[in-house]
């Protein structure tokens, strides 16, 4: 096994632990005021190699999604929304090469592009996730007030939570 | 035949995207359908164990509020013990009563995972079959009811908490004696809507919910909470009952599932009439 791997295998573990033993386990928010979670997993999928093929990252994101619906008792609502994620995320990186285009083996991370670039791509695998999460959670779409509320204060406090990491560790690979 | 390859190298993740999709929908709608059979959940051997673990951790930090609860609890216990004691002296008779021959037996679980911010929410217990834990039991607390048991492995066992879109729980009004169902709407964890109350009730606000008695599920009588608001619907028949909650589920520790030790014989009764 590389170091690639060997990395992205711990980021993952970590990413998971941090997700399921602590952000599950907040609840923020007010009786009134319910639409806080924290959801940074995604990460993990965000800084998998440039390089990976569509149908590995595909597999890689449905697996993910199903170890954390095994935690959220939720099957399938984790799975459906990292398997998205992992299918736009391609598009996503095409929107946004850079003038040069992409090196072999480049990874999507602050350090290697820059904070701007990397907030925008974050930001946007980040919303998508949420908003298909969300959508999945309640399974209707009549209830799209919900659905968009809870994107939108989910998608602060994780957003931040994932620029932290960012900083703290800074990963290159 | 080139030419199928070729699409199936240039558009094969598509495919594999409508798949995995596909397989995820189908889980989502089957869990939501058919609660038991289900692999993937909290109860199972492994984030069961691992939620466990955790919670040893972390239990240490809250030991001291803990220690207070349950001693006001023993000592409410204790109180009416005492009450009951009394009678039994001063009674001037004996009587062998077998009405009070024990029909509940509650058995004490810890929570070891627990949500509220979702729509369905799940609650696991540290205790399984291993404990006399059984699919359909009741969960309720010192001050209130938590939910109802979905499944349960020997070491483990998942509760679907009140605060659950699927979760419908017999209560009754106790002034008036009309019964209806319990719901939840989603928001507030104290909030839930009683559903199902004949419009020609008469409520007042701060009326006690209790439960029913009409499944075996919980003891009757339970207190849940108080009606907070109450309208009617234009053109309906049922009154939406808004109940605020006795307990606060995104706070408890610890729970008692309720065995009901006659729930064989009603059942034999209600569905072979013998």
């Amino acid at each position: 096994m590389n170091q690639i791997s060997r990395r992205n295998i711990s980021r993952l573990i970590l990413l998971i632990l941090l997700q399921v033993l602590i952000f599950k386990q907040l609840n923020i928010g007010s009786a009134q005021f319910n639409y806080i979670q924290v959801i940074i997993y995604p990460l993990f999928l965000m800084l998998l190699p440039i390089g990976i093929g569509k149908g590995w990252l595909l597999i890689v994101s449905f697996a993910v999604g199903l170890a954390i619906d095994m935690f959220y008792d939720s099957p399938g609502v984790h799975a459906s929304a990292s398997v998205f994620t992992g299918f736009i995320r391609p598009f996503v990186l095409q929107l946004m090469e850079p003038r040069g285009g992409y090196k072999v083996n480049a990874i999507p991370t602050k350090a290697e592009f820059g904070d701007n670039w990397f907030l925008r791509y974050a930001s946007l695998l980040l919303i998508a996730h949420l908003l298909i999460y969300f959508s999945m959670e309640v399974f209707t779409l009549t209830e799209l007030d919900y659905i968009l509320l809870k994107t939108f204060f989910t998608f602060l406090p994780s957003m931040l939570l994932i620029i932290i990491y960012m900083y703290i560790l800074n990963p290159r690979f | 035949m080139q030419n199928l390859l070729y699409f199936l190298y240039r558009f094969g993740y598509v495919l594999l995207f409508i798949l995995l999709q596909v397989i995820s929908i189908n889980l989502v709608v089957r869990y939501n359908t058919d609660q038991n059979a289900i692999f993937i959940s909290s109860s199972n051997a492994v984030s069961g164990w691992f939620y466990q673990k955790y919670d040893a951790i972390v239990q240490y930090f809250q030991l001291s509020t803990l220690a207070d609860k349950m001693s006001q609890e023993n000592a409410a216990l204790k109180e009416q013990l005492e009450v009951f004691q009394r009678k039994k002296i001063f009674g001037s008779t004996i009587i062998q009563d077998t009405i009070y021959e024990q029909q509940y037996q509650l058995i004490p679980c810890k929570v070891i995972n627990n949500s509220v911010v979702s729509l369905d929410n799940f609650i696991t217990l540290d205790k399984g079959r291993n404990d006399g834990i059984e699919q359909g039991m009741g969960v309720i607390q010192e001050n209130g009811i938590v939910g109802i048991v979905t499944n349960a492995n020997l070491k483990y066992s998942r509760v679907i908490s009140i605060l659950n879109r699927a979760c419908r729980i017999s209560a009754s009004v106790k002034r008036t004696g009309h019964f209806g169902s319990l719901r939840w709407p989603g928001g507030s964890p104290t909030r839930v809507i009683l559903e199902d109350i004949p419009k020609h009730a008469e409520l007042a606000i701060g009326d006690e919910i209790v439960t029913s008695g009409y499944s075996s599920i919980f003891p009757e009588d339970l207190l849940i909470g108080h009606i907070q608001d109450f309208q009617r619907p234009e053109g309906g028949n049922f009154y939406e009952i808004e109940v605020k909650l006795l307990n606060d589920i995104s706070k408890v520790k610890f729970a008692y599932a309720v065995k009901d030790l006659f729930k064989m014989e009603r059942e034999q009764v209600e569905v072979t009439g013998e």
